[in-house]
């Protein structure tokens, strides 16, 4: 991959991030508190502390999978029934609030994951995952 | 599985008023007694159109997806261009291979995984708003320019044999606004410093827009941030970084 600012650091830190966004958001439902913008907050915020490259795309990327991780987190914990019917009609159960609480993790997770806590971060160079192809 | 809205369309195309969709109507006098009305079976092409029809926001979509992202990948060509770094670490070996002999695969690792990454992120991407909107032609269109960008490109390249690319098309292509076809986006392979801009995978008029905007659009390219411009160009000229 040399588009997708891969960096096996950076996305571990991402995971980690994920489970932990994934254990307080499931801690918030029993107390009646449905905040699904952890999990992509976490995500965001596991990459930034663990990461030593700023990468606009690398924020990208974790939008998109902090998107898909906490809908997957709403269907098993919430929505219940099967996972591929939890999926498919997860756009049926969108109304305002609970578009804004996934959008809140959506935003999270790009915000913190583009950049690092680090302060020797590096810009990350476009193309510098190419190494492996010798050019 | 029935076909959403097939009995609107199939009736609207009939003029049945709900009888081709399995309605029975009662024809006037007939004293109240219900009369059956033969079902006219719609033809295998109303069929098919009614089924299309049913899908038009889905159709819709992707054709869009398909047609940004072409304008996403073009905006994106013109700017590794412009970027002396990326372009010499990454898109420099691209055009470098194709104009000497042929000496690989049609296309080799880099060029494949650039195809695939750029390609699999637009469809990760465009998954969330199909999860979103629950549209499948999100996805759809993102994994149909996937299919257009790997085989526009190996039907491109096939060209390309113990001749490098520039000996086998040697003509500059029109500034049209028609289809980029293959043979119109080879030009960019053999001569990726023209003026003629041949960027565009799928609507030619990509390019001509950027020929237009061109002569603005430089300014925030990385080598004019960086000063590594001579000077920026008039309408026309594209000069090298």
């Amino acid at each position: 991959m040399n588009w997708l600012a891969w960096d096996t650091r950076s996305y571990l830190g991402a995971a980690l991030g994920g489970v932990v966004g994934f254990f307080l958001f499931r801690a918030g439902l029993g107390a009646d508190w449905f905040a699904p913008w952890l999990i992509g907050v976490g995500i965001g915020l596991g990459c930034a502390l663990i990461t030593r490259e700023r990468s606009g795309l690398r924020g990208v990327v974790l939008a998109c999978i902090a998107a898909w991780a906490a809908a997957l987190a709403q269907v098993v914990l919430v929505s219940g029934g099967g996972l591929w019917e939890g999926i498919v009609g997860f756009h049926a159960t969108l109304d305002l609030p609970t578009f804004l609480a996934h959008l809140g993790g959506i935003v999270g997770a790009f915000v913190f994951g583009r950049t690092s806590f680090r302060g020797d971060a590096q810009d990350r160079v476009a193309g510098s995952g190419s190494r492996e192809f010798g050019v | 599985m029935e076909a959403r809205g097939a009995r609107s369309l199939e009736d609207r195309l009939l003029g049945t008023g709900g009888a081709a969709s399995g309605a029975r109507s009662v024809p006037p006098g007939a004293g109240g007694r219900r009369m059956p009305l033969p079902a006219p079976r719609p033809s295998p092409g109303v069929l098919v159109l009614s089924t299309l029809a049913d899908y038009i926001p889905e159709l819709i979509t992707v054709f869009a997806v398909f047609f940004v992202a072409d304008m996403v990948y073009v905006l994106d060509h013109y700017f590794v261009h412009y970027d002396r770094d990326r372009y010499r670490k990454t898109h420099a070996r691209h055009h470098r291979r194709y104009n000497g002999p042929k000496s690989g695969p049609q296309l080799d690792a880099f060029e494949l995984s650039t195809y695939n990454s750029a390609a699999f992120g637009l469809l990760v991407a465009m998954s969330v708003l199909t999860l979103f909107t629950g549209n499948v032609g999100f996805v759809a269109g993102a994994a149909l320019k996937w299919v257009h960008s790997l085989v526009f490109h190996c039907y491109q390249h096939g060209w390309w044999t113990g001749v490098s690319i520039r000996n086998v098309r040697p003509d500059r292509p029109p500034a049209s606004w028609g289809l980029a076809t293959a043979s119109y986006h080879a030009w960019h392979h053999s001569n990726p410093n023209d003026t003629r801009f041949t960027f565009a995978e799928s609507w030619a008029g990509f390019d001509r827009i950027l020929e237009k905007l061109h002569p603005w659009l430089i300014r925030f390219t990385v080598d004019a941030r960086a000063g590594r411009l001579y000077h920026l160009p008039a309408r026309g000229e594209r000069p090298s970084a």
